[in-house]
């Protein structure tokens, strides 16, 4: 019974409580957020040179890699012809 | 028909850029936002930390603000996630330094548990029992912690709380039930001379 009567009061205690304030500082806090956020939003009209950059960069490694690749393709295109050659070869060592 | 919700024109305000507004709205709101989070967060200073970023968000979102709720209830809806992503955060970070600390070879170890929150507001003969209070919500699912806070300790009507909440007026109260239930399991631990 006791113990109930203690539980009630515990969950009562907030009764009657005043509200905490936030410090005076803190719509200064904000506003300086803000005003950063502000700024950041400026800053994507310098960056794109960098994301171009980066991005023809990738382009060209893109490419050279489809170029490379092709040349090997190419050169493999006759396989008889060169196994033929290689055969030649051969023959000529005797 | 209902009165018009007073604090739209200000929310239309700052979505123009009227800083003016943004200010009055802030003086409307700072009590009610850092109190809620203060009640989360039990931390004087993360609970300014995340009424900044309540006012940030307002501030930030007003020209999409669509006047489907009251300008309080999306407000205290901001408040809720702001203030929950802000103990999630704290959590993922007790389980890194407990992790950190298994690993330490110096001795110190990092801080994990917090110390018991004292509310400032609170009268001088419940501190210590408020105190109790405060430790014993923590244990309380995240529905049933807001429904609590939102009802009990901001004093919202139970209407205002479901419409925070997006649910109905009777899930409020069945999540307030249980909350009560659970609180009163708990402070069986807390009980002065109980045995061990």
């Amino acid at each position: 019974m006791e113990k109930e009567q203690w539980k009630d009061q515990v969950l009562n205690s907030l009764e009657g409580a005043k509200r905490a304030e936030p410090s005076a500082s803190l719509f200064g806090r904000i506003a300086a957020r803000l005003d950063q956020a502000a700024e950041v939003k400026v800053l994507p009209v310098v960056r794109p040179s960098y994301t171009a950059l980066a991005a023809a960069c990738l382009v060209l490694l893109i490419c050279a890699n489809i170029w490379v690749w092709s040349q090997n393709k190419s050169a493999n295109s006759n396989p008889e012809v060169s196994s033929y050659e290689i055969d030649n070869a051969h023959y000529n060592l005797y | 028909m209902l009165a018009p919700d007073p604090f739209l024109p200000l929310i239309r305000l700052i979505s123009q850029g009227n800083e003016k507004a943004f200010v009055d709205l802030y003086e409307a709101f700072k009590t009610r936002v850092y109190n809620t989070a203060l009640s989360y967060l039990q931390n004087a200073a993360e609970a300014e930390e995340a009424t900044q970023d309540v006012f940030i968000k307002i501030h930030q979102s007003a020209t999409r603000f669509e006047g489907k709720s009251s300008v309080s209830t999306w407000i205290y809806r901001i408040t809720v996630n702001q203030s929950i992503d802000k103990i999630n955060y704290r959590n993922r970070q007790k389980r890194a330094a407990v992790l950190i600390n298994l690993f330490r070879r110096d001795g110190s170890e990092l801080q994990v548990e917090k110390p018991h929150f004292e509310h400032p507001g609170v009268l001088l003969e419940n501190k210590e029992k408020a105190k109790i209070l405060f430790k014993a919500i923590e244990s309380l699912s995240e529905q049933q912690k807001t429904a609590f806070i939102l009802s009990f300790v901001e004093e919202l009507p139970r209407q205002e709380v479901a419409d925070i909440m997006q649910l109905s007026l009777k899930a409020v109260e069945s999540l307030l039930q249980r909350a009560k239930s659970n609180l009163r399991l708990r402070l069986e631990d807390f009980y002065p001379g109980r045995r061990i």
